[in-house]
């Protein structure tokens, strides 16, 4: 019913006391919102603790919300303070460890891929989060932003609160320290 | 998106084919839950008192209303015995060449060793412009500046019992505890996790430690050299100027405010909004 709908739009009716517009904002961001938050604390137990709080925090902020840029960058800008609050008073708790990796996997099967396949793919998922875990967590933050929120380097410089450049530079290393990481499997 | 986006299709495709996880379905419950009690409950908090609301900006424009009255009265305190000592000016121009030796016949001496004559004081007198000059003199103000020299450090002293005690409060009373330091938080006993980190929030370092750290480790990150955990994880931005802390920008806005720089303060405040958009601001600030 709301698929067409614009994430600006949704949110204003939400605002404006439509909970069902609430839902289908949530159905569309909480995969990658959760993700953002995953890595970049590098614990699911943590992650949830900030994907709640994050979500929390936007129904709080609901009746002072106008639309001054994307939704989305605004989501994360929420996002990246509530992981800056607990980084400030926790630090990163734990890595994603590589035998992590396939677990997820498993636990979310695309389809049903030959045997070896699976196991190839196993592979890249484990060499590719463990190389975005290894990334430092500016350059981290900016590959995930730009991932699963989908964000231009304009809006991640805004949701990050840093320079154009600084967000482009950073974005820059990560995706070739990740492309070097990965360049004997693609 | 732009043409200089770094960006790799290969990547992009790993990448949509790795990440796959999702919140746990108690999570969705739970918060789509709160999302909907939030708008069946009315959104305007109308547990709040009347004493609640007004509290905070009652306590302002007190604590501006004195300042301002201490301030003037202080000027003024200062003024009037300029103003005085403007009508002998000899007197005035000796008592700062030589403090101390601020008796009227030790400066008739020095400057010519003689008595001031009441003509010479009447010519001295006139010789004052006349918008400096208060209204004519009486015979009672005459009087009142032949005694002045005794009457001086009198008022010297009533000048510096003005200004030592306590009429200037050091800080605005303000609520024991800020009332932005946290944002409502819903009324649904979520997580014990979170109150676990609000709890050690108030533990955190001061920002000038965590902000030379993290500065240095950006340096690194962005120098593209290998890193260690823990750098790496300092350098997420902990601290950076820009990320300063809520309620650092609000006591900043704040200072403005109570400065009189109401254009700089809105600025702020604006650019408050941008960076902190789920912060909830305090009453005294729009």
């Amino acid at each position: 019913m709301q698929e067409g709908i614009s994430d600006e739009e949704l949110m204003l009716r939400y605002r404006d006391g439509d909970a069902g517009a609430f839902d289908a904002l949530y159905r569309r961001h909480k995969g990658p919102v959760f993700r953002y938050l995953r890595r970049q604390t590098g614990d699911a137990a943590v992650a949830e603790e900030l994907f709640q709080d994050v979500w929390i925090r936007l129904i709080n902020a609901r009746r002072d919300y106008a639309v001054k840029a994307r939704f989305t960058t605004w989501l994360y800008t929420i996002a990246h303070n509530r992981v800056l609050d607990h980084l400030r008073t926790r630090g990163r708790a734990h890595l994603t460890s590589i035998d992590d990796a396939p677990e997820t996997l498993v636990a979310f099967p695309a389809a049903d891929p030959p045997p070896e396949r699976t196991l190839e793919r196993k592979e890249l998922a484990g060499r590719l989060l463990s190389a975005i875990d290894s990334l430092p967590g500016p350059q981290r933050e900016a590959f995930l932003l730009q991932q699963e929120a989908g964000l231009t380097i304009e809006e991640i410089a805004q949701a990050t609160g840093v320079e154009r450049e600084t967000a482009k530079s950073r974005l820059r290393y990560a995706v070739a320290k990740l492309r070097e990481a990965l360049k004997d499997l693609t | 998106m732009n043409g200089d986006e770094p960006r790799d299709p290969n990547l992009d495709a790993a990448y949509r084919a790795t990440a796959r996880e999702e919140p746990p379905r108690a999570l969705d419950e739970r918060i789509l839950a709160a999302a909907h009690r939030a708008v069946d409950a009315h959104p305007v908090p109308a547990g709040r008192s009347f004493a609640q609301r007004w509290r905070v900006p009652v306590a302002v424009a007190a604590t501006v209303v004195l300042s301002a009255t201490v301030t003037l009265m202080v000027y003024e305190s200062e003024q009037a015995p300029t103003m005085l000592e403007e009508l002998s000016p000899g007197k005035v121009r000796e008592d700062h060449v030589v403090p101390g030796a601020a008796r009227r016949g030790d400066l008739d001496k020095e400057s010519g060793g003689r008595e001031a004559k009441p003509s010479e004081l009447q010519e001295r007198r006139s010789v004052v412009p006349p918008s400096a000059a208060p209204p004519p003199a009486t015979p009672a103000d005459e009087r009142g500046l032949r005694q002045m020299p005794a009457q001086k450090p009198e008022r010297a002293q009533s000048n510096e019992a003005k200004r030592a005690p306590a009429p200037f409060p050091a800080e605005p009373a303000r609520p024991a505890t800020p009332p932005v330091a946290e944002p409502p938080r819903a009324k649904d006993g979520l997580s014990p996790l979170r109150k676990k980190s609000e709890s050690a929030g108030a533990a955190s370092p001061p920002a000038s430690e965590t902000e030379s750290a993290s500065s240095m480790a950006r340096e690194r990150a962005l120098g593209d050299r290998p890193t260690g955990r823990t750098e790496r994880d300092a350098a997420t931005g902990v601290g950076q100027p820009a990320l300063r802390s809520p309620e650092d920008w609000i006591a900043e806005i704040r200072r403005l405010k109570k400065a009189g720089q109401t254009e700089e303060a809105n600025r702020l405040l604006a650019e408050f909004r941008d960076r902190f958009p789920d912060h909830p601001l305090p009453d005294d600030l729009p």
